[in-house]
């Protein structure tokens, strides 16, 4: 029993670093969004522990493909984060979009030691804005994650890279509806009631 | 000498030139070619009312799947009739007699077809007309030799003539669509539709007489109007050892052809008192497998051999022609049942461009008296009883024509293989490893510089046309070969050009020695491109000569600034 125990102890001390050590990128979007807003949508690559801060290792390449509901969202373009780089000058970057598919690449151009000084544990990837186009849940989902370090060996990439954002109707849509519905409702109320002339001719 | 009307001397292609017209005249006015050949009936152009590949088989059969007109070419299908004689050659053309042939027999009826792809217009026509002996190997004309340098043909104005002289592939052609082919016979049928004559005995004048046909016409011209100036007749395999016959036995009698072209023989010896130019153009199958070497007999005045190191009797530039072609008309390839030692067979060595170059040679040979160069053996282990060709270690051939795919080689090509019957006579082509041509060509440059060698060498012998040269060197170009690995432009410094063409290139598989596939697993990735940014020459990956090469130089400039202000100081302390 107690060997038993003592197993499932090294067993756990042995899987537990482990998942800890794996980064992650995450998906970052505000919950709520109006239909016909703009919206932005961060890729944070979360290192810890396993990049170093402003320190070795760290990220040279990316290629990532972002997948979203075309229904609720319209792309509209992407920044890319400096810390692979001034994007266009110090790495070569490239995206594109393809039936509810952003395929994000960037390559940085700059040396490693370059890279580690630029690089803290955490850091932005890149930026996409999407336009809200009707009232919906619209998931996000990095569906490609790969990540290559300084010398271009693949960085391992766990857990969820998704996210959900509530596309509402915009407050000047549901104003203008409320009102209408109001003029609506007065108009049955003053039907209802019978007028002067009407109660005069009654008489 | 039976001949066209008159003055025919005119060559309005640079292959044979003005000059070569004027001796062409006097070489023709020499021969005594188609004397003794009747004129046969010629029919035709017979009509095709159906696309190629119509189940009602109303066109011609094997007709060309090139686009013939967008080189300026036209095919028509005539049917030509007769009589033939009857001769003592052996009744297989597998069996070679090298004597002059006897008549046993005259007046005896035949009706066959011919093939013909020829310019569409007068202009372009050089003069010389290529005949060839339909191959049957596979039960069913086949037009190997067209297979093999169709392009070569086209491009340099040749006309094409097929002919249909053997049995089998007659007697093929009646089943294959008995309305269109029901009337052709080659074996002197009785009344009651039985074949009297069971062999190929009169293929031989049947052969003459479409010569006769094309170069005399009585009656409708297959040529359409073009004036042939020379007749040479060709075939491949067991078409070139039926013609080895009717050099040996009929062209003493006929005096049909101005010059044979005879490819891929099969171990077939020719008699030393030829009459006109012979030549013979052999893969390593033919001088190996069918014994050709056991043959060999030294070249003289008219006679040439040129083996050629690496091809195969089959290869895959007649696989690729014929193919589609016996899927259409025949509903089946006879190479999908193969099941050789190495897959796919067939040699990668253009075997087409050697014969291409040998025959504008033979023309010139016949037109202006220009000897062919004479070609190195393949260098032999042993000859009797068995031939065994010499190897180098990594198993290609010695000796022979090398095309810059031999002498510069990134693959095995051979002409042997494993296997059922017909396999051995296929060969195959085995690329190296990616680890065998980085040792072999450790730059791009280099390997470039080895095949422009080789390349200038095979023209320099005669062996390689220039457009085939060019094609050479283009692919060498092309090629990934000795590509430091990132350098994909191949400029001999890693920078953003090539990290941009792998980043580019993502998604897309990759050969064996891709220069953008850093990490060699077939494929290039992110990875790749994020490896060769961290092997950039240059700081930042700056390109050579725009960003890269001006820092550097403005840092040297600087140290030695600075080195120079050092020494004034310490003089000045």
């Amino acid at each position: 029993m107690l060997r038993t125990r003592l197993a499932l102890a090294i067993a756990a001390l042995w899987i537990v670093p482990a998942t800890a050590r794996a980064l992650s990128i995450t998906v970052a979007a505000p919950a709520t969004v109006d239909a016909g807003a703009f919206v932005d949508v961060e890729l944070h690559v979360l290192g810890a522990p396993e990049l170093g801060d402003f320190a070795p290792p760290s990220v040279r390449a990316f290629d990532l493909d972002l997948t979203f509901d075309a229904s609720l969202l319209a792309y509209a373009g992407v920044s890319f984060g400096p810390f692979l780089g001034s994007p266009g000058s110090e790495s070569i970057v490239t995206a594109s979009e393809l039936s509810g598919v952003v395929d994000l690449k960037e390559v940085s151009l700059l040396s490693g030691s370059a890279l580690d000084a630029l690089q803290p544990r955490d850091f932005l990837l890149a930026t996409l804005t999407f336009q809200a186009l009707g009232a919906g849940d619209a998931q996000l989902e990095l569906t490609q994650r790969d990540l290559a370090d300084v010398a271009g060996s693949p960085l391992a990439v766990t857990g969820p890279s998704a996210a959900n954002v509530a596309i509402v109707p915009e407050p000047a849509t549901a104003v203008l509806l409320a009102g209408g519905l109001l003029v609506l409702a007065e108009r049955r109320r003053t039907r209802r009631r019978p007028s002067r002339t009407e109660i005069r001719a009654q008489a | 000498m039976t001949m066209r009307n008159a003055p025919f001397c005119v060559s309005s292609r640079p292959t044979i030139g003005i000059a070569a017209a004027g001796a062409l005249c006097l070489a023709l006015l020499a021969t005594p070619a188609g004397a003794a050949v009747p004129d046969p009936v010629v029919t035709g152009p017979i009509a095709s009312t159906a696309t190629p590949g119509d189940p009602s088989h109303n066109y011609i059969f094997f007709a060309s799947n090139l686009d013939l007109a967008a080189q300026g070419y036209v095919e028509e299908e005539y049917f030509i009739s007769g009589t033939a004689n009857r001769y003592n050659t052996p009744g297989s053309c597998y069996q070679t007699q090298t004597t002059t042939g006897t008549i046993l027999g005259s007046g005896l009826p035949y009706k066959t077809r011919i093939v013909v792809r020829r310019p569409a217009s007068a202009a372009a026509f050089n003069g010389v007309v290529v005949v060839e002996w339909l191959n049957v190997t596979n039960d069913a004309d086949m037009d190997q030799t067209w297979f093999q340098i169709n392009q070569h043909l086209m491009r340099s104005g040749y006309a094409w003539v097929g002919v249909s002289a053997q049995r089998v592939g007659v007697n093929r052609l009646r089943t294959w669509n008995p309305n269109r082919y029901g009337t052709l016979d080659v074996s002197r049928r009785n009344a009651f539709g039985s074949e009297t004559i069971t062999n190929d005995a009169l293929a031989y004048d049947v052969f003459s007489e479409a010569a006769q046909a094309i170069r005399a016409p009585v009656g409708i011209d297959p040529l359409g109007g073009l004036e042939p100036q020379l007749v040479i007749a060709t075939g491949h395999s067991q078409s070139a050892a039926c013609l080895a016959t009717y050099v040996n036995a009929i062209q003493p009698l006929s005096h049909a052809f101005d010059a044979f072209a005879l490819q891929g023989t099969l171990g077939d010896p020719i008699r030393v008192d030829l009459e006109v130019p012979v030549w013979k153009a052999l893969s390593e199958s033919d001088v190996s497998f069918f014994n050709e070497a056991q043959v060999r007999r030294p070249d003289d005045a008219l006679f040439r051999t040129w083996e050629v190191a690496g091809t195969s009797h089959g290869d895959q530039q007649t696989y690729a022609m014929r193919v589609p072609l016996e899927r259409r008309d025949l509903g089946t390839a006879v190479e999908d049942s193969w099941s050789c030692g190495v897959m796919p067979p067939g040699s990668a060595v253009p075997f087409r461009y050697v014969m291409a170059a040998g025959l504008d040679l033979l023309v010139r040979r016949v037109s202006e008296g220009t000897p062919m160069p004479s070609a190195a053996p393949l260098q032999t282990v042993s000859i009797f009883p068995t031939v065994v060709l010499a190897r180098d270690g990594i198993g290609n051939a010695l000796g022979g024509i090398r095309l810059a795919q031999m002498d510069v080689p990134t693959a095995v090509n051979t002409g042997t293989n494993t296997g059922p019957d017909p396999c051995p006579r296929q060969g195959y082509s085995r690329d190296f490893d990616a680890q065998t041509l980085a040792q072999l060509y450790p730059t791009h440059e280099g390997y470039v510089a080895q095949v422009s060698g080789a390349v200038d060498r095979n023209l320099r012998d005669g062996f390689l046309l220039a457009p085939d040269a060019q094609q050479t060197l283009h692919e060498a170009e092309q090629s990934t070969i000795g590509r430091r690995s990132c350098d994909v432009d191949g400029s001999g410094v890693i920078d953003r050009n090539d990290v941009q063409a792998i980043v580019d290139g993502i998604g897309t598989a990759a050969a064996a020695g891709d220069p953008r596939d850093a990490d060699g697993d077939g494929h290039v990735t992110i990875f790749d491109s994020a490896a060769c940014a961290n092997e950039c020459t240059f700081p930042k990956c700056a390109a050579c000569g725009l960003l890269g090469i001006e820092p550097v130089l403005l840092l040297v400039g600087i140290r030695a600034l600075r080195s120079r202000r050092m020494a004034r100081r310490r003089r000045s302390c």
